[in-house]
């Protein structure tokens, strides 16, 4: 069952919507780091609509793949680190063997564990960060005091990026039960399905 | 985004009957080249890669400064607006981080760090605004078709940028209709119920876009997309004296990173 060119222009649309939505809600952390997460959060469980949809119309190995990977591509051009890409590669082919892998009639339970997996990649971006601000943290730690550096810089990332990373996931089961729950409810009476 | 190659009558297919009818390579180039001396959409997008990889990993200051340089000049070939905004940003950042170090209380030094990778990250982002400015979709497309990219890779592509301002306009459809059903998306219902609202625009916003991308693949299927075939191009694809620069700039990039302090990632 491999991607037909039907398929693949579906990957085009599905990751466009998913890297608009990815996209609109992270700007809201030009208003600071704080709401910055918020903006990540309610992207990920609003992205979950899309994966769900995307998986019920294209349910191949490589779909999700491809998403992952290309969206990547995409946050490069807005400026990310390319790590994305090799990220939203493993997350999105580890969420295609849990989507293809197993009984197709209950396909509907293993969508929200695979987004969840796939949203998760989610905290890559913040990952230069906190490589940069321990560099930071190492220059003025001679000024500041190294006690206030360490501190600091504990703060900053010791328990940011493990936190993120299960909170990304748990997000994206919510998300992936909203996307189940919307595909019901809305697409297939719509005939979208 | 909107100028589609196929519809050009210049693609007629290389008889010679039709030599006469051509128009000269410099016509096209007229036609198919923006008046700004722009490199090949492979020489920018590797060039964002290694800007991407050197300023986001290296620890050195010296490296991140000279890739801000690098992007708002490019930058400022294209938009000099963009160029200048950019540089505005990037020394607010530079200026927070600074004083950051010079006086080093709490709050400063909490704005000194948001500063310092403000201005690392609009070093990347300045670049990525020159590459969508710079590259025209279709030029692209043709440029990842000669370096003999998968199918699985140029189809999506091609498709995002078609996509983007299909979305654009089907949200902005949404918002009116929901305006005309004394819904209101404007932000304050966001804050209050992020979700609930979310759905409600996102739910009709998928609805609409699914649709016209339905026709949008039954279009694409006919015109030969995803075809094993590789397609020709009117696009004349040569590496020019841009291209050098943007290069040796690019290479000048990676070998001040090496030589300039320890890399993390």
């Amino acid at each position: 069952m491999s991607l037909t060119a039907r398929d693949l222009i579906s990957v085009g649309i599905f990751t466009a919507l998913y890297f608009a939505i990815t996209f609109i809600f992270a700007m809201a952390g030009f208003l600071g780091p704080l709401v910055m997460f918020a903006g990540f959060g309610v992207g990920i469980i609003l992205n979950g609509i899309v994966v769900a949809l995307f998986v019920v119309r294209t349910p191949k190995l490589g779909a999700l793949t491809l998403l992952g990977g290309i969206n990547g591509v995409l946050l490069i051009l807005s400026g990310q680190t390319w790590l994305v890409v090799p990220a939203g590669l493993i997350c999105g082919f580890l969420a295609d063997l849990i989507i293809t892998r197993g009984d197709a009639s209950r396909l509907s339970r293993r969508i929200p564990w695979a987004y969840a997996v796939l949203a998760v990649t989610s905290v890559v971006p913040l990952l230069p960060i906190a490589f940069d601000s321990q560099a930071y943290f190492e220059t003025t730690a001679e000024q500041m005091g190294q006690a206030y550096a360490d501190a600091f810089a504990a703060l900053m990332q010791a328990w940011v990026l493990p936190a993120w990373t299960l909170i990304s996931f748990v997000l994206g089961l919510v998300g992936g039960h909203l996307g189940v729950r919307s595909s019901r409810k809305h697409f297939e009476r719509a005939g979208l399905v | 985004m909107s100028e589609d190659i196929t519809d050009h009558p210049i693609t007629t297919p290389n008889g010679t009957t039709a030599e006469a009818a051509l128009p000269s390579i410099a016509d096209v180039e007229a036609v198919f080249r923006s008046p700004a001396r722009v490199p090949d959409p492979r020489t920018i997008l590797t060039v964002l890669l290694i800007i991407n990889a050197t300023v986001l990993a290296s620890t050195a200051q010296i490296v991140a400064y000279a890739a801000l340089l690098l992007a708002v000049i490019c930058l400022y070939t294209v938009r000099p607006r963009y160029g200048l905004i950019a540089l505005a940003i990037a020394a607010l950042g530079t200026g927070l981080a600074l004083a950051g170090q010079a006086w080093p209380t709490p709050v400063l030094a909490f704005l000194g760090v948001i500063g310092h990778w403000t201005a690392r990250f609009t070093a990347t982002a300045a670049f990525a605004v020159y590459a969508l400015t710079a590259i025209r979709p279709s030029v692209l497309v043709a440029s990842l078709r000669a370096a003999r990219f998968p199918r699985f890779v140029i189809v999506p592509i091609t498709v995002i940028f078609r996509m983007f301002p299909t979305i654009l306009r089907e949200a902005g459809a949404v918002r009116d209709a929901m305006t005309l059903r004394g819904l209101h998306p404007g932000p304050l219902p966001f804050v209050a119920h992020p979700i609930r609202t979310g759905e409600l625009l996102i739910v009709p916003l998928l609805s609409s876009v699914i649709r016209s991308g339905d026709e949008l693949t039954a279009a694409a299927l006919v015109r030969g997309l995803g075809r094993p075939e590789r397609p020709t191009s009117v696009f004349a694809l040569r590496f020019s004296i841009a291209d050098v620069i943007l290069g040796l700039a690019g290479a000048g990039l990676i070998v001040l990173a090496l030589t300039t302090g320890e890399s993390v990632a």
